[in-house]
């Protein structure tokens, strides 16, 4: 079922993409510019300076892995390595098990990372805010990881596979206001089959705007309507549906 | 294919004398989106969103080169952008503080009104444990000094006096006196502080009683009749 050499095949390839490096300094500029920023606000520049760093490097670190994993998984097939490996005592099964494990890794090494500067930003920040905050960051980078498997596997081109994935965070980031407009009804009578299909489109998109909220940073959870239970379930269920259907769009694949 | 370089060099001049005096226009305040727009403004991050409109606001009227007066400003734009950040995050004070000390500083009534109103909102909501009443007593301070509108300083005032809790600054249940005590209505404020004397004896700073008794006699008596008043003849050498 898992290949462990792919995995480290994966992270090594990461390593080579200077992957870390480019999380390093993204860390740092994206951190060094909140604090600018906050700065010049003319009170609270340390909450400002919080909720930029949160956002910012929230945002920055998904598009960093989408653009890793979909550029790494097109580069795989234009150079026919994908076939190589298949042609070895690999399933197909494995060899998607194995990419989802190792990309979710290095989503989890992301997110640590963010979270480790926004802790160095403000330190004292709540404490059980930050825990609900890095472990849904880290279920929602894992998530984003396995969708930008899925496109990657699935559409030929890498901009394609890239848009099409930063496409599906903006409309997960988005998808509870979309949705707030539907059930509120405030729409007109000819947009109600629009209604009708964000409905439909919502059942496979995640909730990201319930996640990595910065209000938990600044003020906690004690408001939130979200727990760690929710935030893992959705992390779990979304990663299971979109590595499964990478699975299934391989093995229908003819090379 | 020089030639053509040449051409394209020359073209992009020509755009350039075209634009080199096109300057950024003040389109004054924006429009103000609905609660969801704004969400989406922060990427469905409601927090974002109340940062992004905070420094918005703050840095509004800056063009560059110029910076605009205050009351070149769209109020009625204004007071709705204050209340959409205060329904993203009514716990910040953030936006409160820039209507009081920023926003506040504009001269024409109108203007101001609009932003009394906005202090008085928040204010009102003070549950008792943070520091939303300060709110409130910067909108009568406005109301009073600003708009000169003293039934309104008054309304705003009586409304403080009920968030007194004890820690909190004594002045905050002595304002309806203040502003009593500034449109005439001597006798009135005369009792409330008489009133308030009564109850906090013993219960506050002397610092606090004394002071109450100082506005009793400089502010509220003429100076005869704080001569013959026992309160005022009462006070420490310092203090008459």
């Amino acid at each position: 079922m898992l290949s462990w050499t792919l995995v480290k095949y994966v992270m090594t390839a990461a390593l080579r993409d200077r992957l870390m490096f480019a999380l390093v300094l993204m860390v740092i500029v994206g951190g060094a510019l909140s604090v600018f920023l906050g700065s010049s606000a003319i009170i609270e520049p340390d909450r400002f300076a919080l909720v930029f760093a949160a956002t910012g490097l929230r945002f920055a670190g998904a598009v960093g892995i989408i653009l890793f994993i979909v550029f790494h998984i097109r580069r795989a097939f234009d150079s026919r390595d994908v076939e190589f490996l298949l042609s070895r005592p690999l399933s197909r099964t494995a060899f998607i098990c194995s990419h989802s494990l190792a990309f979710s890794l290095l989503a989890l090494i992301v997110s640590g990372v963010v979270t480790f500067s926004i802790f160095a930003v403000s330190p004292h920040s709540n404490s059980f805010g930050m825990l609900l905050w890095a472990v849904s960051l880290a279920a929602e980078f894992i998530i984003m990881a396995n969708a930008a498997l899925f496109f990657a596997m699935v559409l030929p081109s890498a901009t394609a596979g890239a848009l099409a994935s930063i496409g599906l965070y903006v409309l997960g980031r988005l998808m509870g206001e979309l949705l707030g407009i539907v059930y509120t009804g405030s729409y007109s009578h000819g947009y109600r089959f629009l209604a009708l299909s964000m409905k439909i489109v919502s059942l496979i998109v995640p909730r990201l705007d319930l996640m990595g909220q910065s209000s938990w940073l600044v003020y906690g959870t004690a408001a939130s309507t979200v727990g760690v239970g929710f935030v893992l379930a959705q992390g779990v269920v979304y990663s299971l549906l979109l590595a499964s259907a990478a699975l299934i769009d391989l093995v229908r694949r003819q090379f | 294919m020089y030639i053509f370089f040449a051409v394209t060099l020359i073209c992009n001049t020509v755009v350039w004398f075209h634009a080199r005096r096109l300057e950024a226009v003040w389109g004054n305040v924006p429009p103000v989106p609905s609660y969801s727009g704004a969400k989406a403004f922060g990427l469905g991050d409601g927090q974002m969103a109340y940062r992004l409109i905070g420094i918005m606001l703050q840095n509004l009227g800056s063009t560059g080169a110029y910076n605009e007066p205050l009351m070149a400003y769209d109020y009625d734009k204004i007071g709705a952008w204050l209340r959409l950040g205060d329904r993203l995050d009514p716990d910040s004070n953030f936006l409160p503080a820039l209507a009081a000390f920023y926003f506040g500083s504009i001269k024409s009534p109108q203007q101001l009104g609009i932003i009394v109103d906005y202090l008085s909102d928040v204010g009102s909501r003070d549950d008792g444990t943070g520091v939303k009443w300060r709110w409130l007593a910067q909108g009568v301070y406005l109301a009073r000094w600003g708009e000169r509108d003293l039934p309104k300083a008054l309304r705003l005032a009586n409304e403080l006096s009920t968030k007194w809790r004890p820690g909190r600054p004594l002045w905050i249940k002595q304002m309806p006196a203040f502003i009593m005590a500034a449109s005439g209505d001597k006798k009135g404020a005369y009792g409330l502080m008489l009133a308030i004397l009564k109850e906090e004896a013993g219960k506050v700073q002397q610092a606090e009683l004394n002071n109450t008794i100082f506005f009793i006699c400089h502010n509220i008596l003429e100076p005869g009749d704080a001569a013959k008043n026992p309160l005022c003849t009462s006070l420490p050498p310092g203090l008459k």
